[in-house]
């Protein structure tokens, strides 16, 4: 009998061409993300021209593993020209043999311009590549500045080979450092990073709706026949209908997002943070009450979770307002596990507020 | 029922907007607030955005001193770098109180056995997870250089000391570190090695300038959602009542825009005080000219069009609601409001140019930078005139399917 209850107050929320439209949206459009932000060419190209005498050195910069797209240019191409079409964000230019080049700039110990750069407005992107190149260009400096000092030593000891061959030893393409967390991370498709926040935060949004929708039944006097000593369940089984559709429809756009996923860790926090919004859901309509005021709330909760999850921007401010917010949780939950003991800690702490209240507003 | 009745009945509804848009507006306000603390915390007395990160472990040590003493000279990225020494105690609790971007763990006896040439733990980074700026897909792309130069150094410094002593049966640690000074002297000159030409000829804000406007348009997207309530509280028997007093769905949906102008000039007032108010503050450089006030205006407009439209054709609170917000983040995403589009395939960068949200963001770039084009107006008028003609089809073939 109860069930039947439930699956009619979920049928008057669900059952609902729009609805369903709605939902299914979650997946087509993170698929159409999918199609957005998986750019095979990389982030941020840069096209290279050089005399055929630095092939060696341009074939290692074009094989690069990085989120910079290195292309070689024809002889015949005008860097300037394609810079500013918009066809490269920057060009190389090498003049010259780069090694010849550099070995003067050391053995004279005065520096000089052995590439230009062409590009088009300051941005991190060009100063990120104009750093890059720095770095690349020490890999090719490193040996020359080494020859040089050590010519003088084996000047004095005759011992030229021993000094080359030391060098080559030590050359090593093992890793000194490595990250606890962004190495796995595949650069090429981290545009479409903010989109698990966005999922989350989707399910936010419908968590406060159906809490609007609540708030009307009450209104409306939908319970008035419907007695139970246990109200606070009774509510939150409302949400569990559609909030479980929008929960599928999340974690299968999750997998669309990224197959590499662990799949019980997605689909047990996607559980949790369910619950989390379920109750926090609850608590802000029974502290809200009207569904019109609730409306008029529902831009604020987005703003608040979009700025204070970190979903764009990572704020570093204002600890005590994310704790409160179950999406922090869940974001957080990708790398930290104590975050996803976190969220059971906050859904037993919101319960219980939402007894203590209930409580309080009863006596009241 | 007249036109100008109806009408004033509508204004009545939006004056109850108001209100709840001005409490909105407070929040906002404070939150930006919060962001501009959060800002001046980790800027220093050069304007330049510090990048905190905590050191664990043996950071004495010659090559590693060494680097991370260029790395703070390092300051051509436009930060400028901090390397404090602490405790790995000490590491974690900054890093969860954020008082650090990240922190790295350099392994006991890292560098002696670089020195001896011995198996060794790498240097490990603590990074923060989640949100990504450009900064931090750019932190990751450089971690494997960072390798390479240690190797480098590595390779030089200490390949010269196994040759010494190889020859000369010593090691003299002076002959080393002075080879060592000689890389670290390149890494201070490195800039005369690349000569850069900027070749941008007009006036533009550039990608940083882009990223921005186009949040900042994100918002007048969320903005938006104050004025569901409208949309939420208009019943349909109340559109049936009306026509049967003579007034036709094309007469009713004006009535409603029109009187939804005066929300946008009230939504355009506010959020061109908070831009002047953050000009004024001088967080970034921001001039308040007529333009940009009346681009902001048309903006606000076409979005309200977009909103009559999706909410013409949705049924329920819920669905329309949930469509709305989908719709936004989707186009506002394409149209490279939260990362640069041109990181995007050119079919969607195009795409995303075409899409109201693109128009939108042209012609707020343009107004910004004091450079609007007819052709800015006539993008943004276009969009606001179909979704207006679409709403008016929809209402129509709605309330004749009530009539029937």
């Amino acid at each position: 009998m109860k069930l039947r209850r439930y699956m009619m107050l979920y049928k008057h929320i669900m059952f609902n061409k729009s609805f369903i439209i709605a939902l299914f949206m979650v997946p087509v459009l993170v698929s159409m993300f999918l199609l957005v932000g998986n750019k095979d060419e990389g982030f941020f190209s840069i096209g290279i021209k050089s005399d055929a005498e630095n092939l060696e050195f341009i074939n290692k910069i074009v094989d690069m593993d990085s989120v910079i797209d290195f292309r070689m240019l024809d002889e015949d191409t005008d860097p300037e020209n394609e810079v500013l079409n918009g066809s490269i964000d920057a060009a190389w230019v090498i003049e010259g043999n780069l090694v010849e080049e550099l070995t003067e700039c050391i053995v004279k110990n005065e520096y000089h311009p052995v590439i230009k750069v062409k590009n088009k407005d300051e941005s991190i992107s060009i100063r990120y590549a104009n750093i890059l190149l720095d770095c690349i260009l020490f890999d090719e400096v490193t040996p020359i500045i080494f020859e040089n000092y050590s010519l003088k030593f084996s000047e004095y000891y005759g011992n030229e080979e021993t000094f080359e061959k030391a060098f080559l030893n030590r050359k090593t393409t093992a890793k000194f450092v490595e990250s606890t967390y962004l190495e796995d991370l595949d650069t090429k498709s981290v545009a479409l990073l903010p989109v698990r926040g966005l999922l989350g935060l989707f399910l936010v949004l419908l968590g406060f709706l159906i809490s609007i929708n609540l708030s009307k039944d009450y209104e409306k006097g939908l319970f008035v026949w419907w007695n139970t000593k246990n109200v606070l369940l009774r509510d939150y089984l409302y949400y569990l209908g559609p909030m479980l559709a929008g929960t599928v429809m999340m974690v299968l756009a999750q997998f669309i997002l990224n197959d590499n996923n662990d799949v019980l860790k997605e689909i047990l926090s996607a559980l949790l943070l369910m619950l989390a919004i379920i109750v926090s859901s609850n608590l802000l309509r029974a502290i809200i009450i009207s569904p019109r005021r609730m409306s008029v709330f529902l831009p604020v909760l987005l703003l608040i979770n979009l700025v204070f999850c970190p979903i764009f921007v990572k704020f570093s401010l204002a600890l005590g307002i994310r704790l409160l917010l179950p999406l922090f949780y869940y974001l957080r939950g990708v790398t930290y596990d104590m975050y996803i003991y976190g969220i059971i800690i906050y859904i037993l702490v919101i319960v219980l507020g939402q007894l203590l209240l209930n409580r309080f507003l009863k006596r009241k | 029922m007249s036109f100008s009745k109806y009408f004033v009945t509508q204004l009545k509804r939006i004056k109850k907007l108001f209100l709840p848009t001005l409490g909105f507006f407070a929040i906002f306000a404070f939150i930006l607030g919060i962001g501009a603390l959060s800002y001046v915390k980790r800027i220093d007395e050069n304007n330049k955005k510090v990048i905190t990160i905590g050191v664990v472990g043996e950071n004495d040590t010659p090559i590693i001193s060494g680097l991370l003493g260029v790395l703070e000279k390092f300051d051509d990225i436009g930060y400028t770098m901090k390397f404090p020494s602490m405790t790995k105690e000490e590491a974690d609790e900054a890093f969860l109180n954020e008082n650090l971007s990240a922190y790295c763990i350099i392994p006991d006896g890292f560098e002696e056995a670089l020195m001896y040439d011995r198996p060794h733990e790498n240097i490990v980074f603590v990074k923060r997870e989640g949100a990504y700026g450009l900064d931090d897909i750019y932190f990751s792309d450089m971690l494997p250089k960072i390798s390479e130069v240690i190797s480098d150094v590595n390779s030089g410094v200490y390949g010269f000391k196994d040759a010494f002593e190889e020859i000369t049966g010593s090691y003299d640690s002076n002959v080393v570190n002075d080879l060592f000074l000689k890389y670290i002297d390149h890494f201070l000159d490195r800039s005369e090695l690349v000569e850069i030409k900027d070749l941008t000829k007009e006036k533009s804000i550039g990608e940083m300038g882009t990223l921005i406007l186009g949040l900042s348009l994100v918002f007048v997207f969320l903005f938006a959602l104050t004025a569901s309530p409208y949309f939420i509280d208009q019943k349909i028997d109340f559109l049936i009542l009306v026509r049967s007093k003579g007034l036709n769905s094309a007469k009713e949906i004006l009535a409603e825009y029109i009187a939804f102008l005066v929300y946008a000039i009230f939504l355009t007032a506010l959020i061109s005080f908070l831009v002047y108010a953050v000009g004024l503050i001088g967080i970034i450089r921001v001039y308040l000219t007529s333009g940009f006030v009346f681009t902001l205006f048309l903006i606000c407009l076409m979005i309200f069009a977009l909103q009559f439209f999706m909410y013409e054709i949705l049924n329920g609170t819920i669905a329309k609601i949930l469509a709305q917000f989908l719709v936004y983040i989707f186009m506002t995403y394409v149209s490279g409001y939260f990362y640069p589009a041109k990181y995007f395939p050119k079919v969607v960068r195009e795409m995303g140019r075409l899409l109201p949200s693109g128009v939108a963001l042209d012609s707020y770039k343009n107004a910004f930078i004091n450079k609007l084009e007819l052709m800015d107006f006539v993008g943004v008028i276009s969009y606001m005139v179909i979704f207006l003609v679409l709403t008016i089809v929809v209402r129509d073939i709605k309330l004749k399917k009530e009539f029937r």
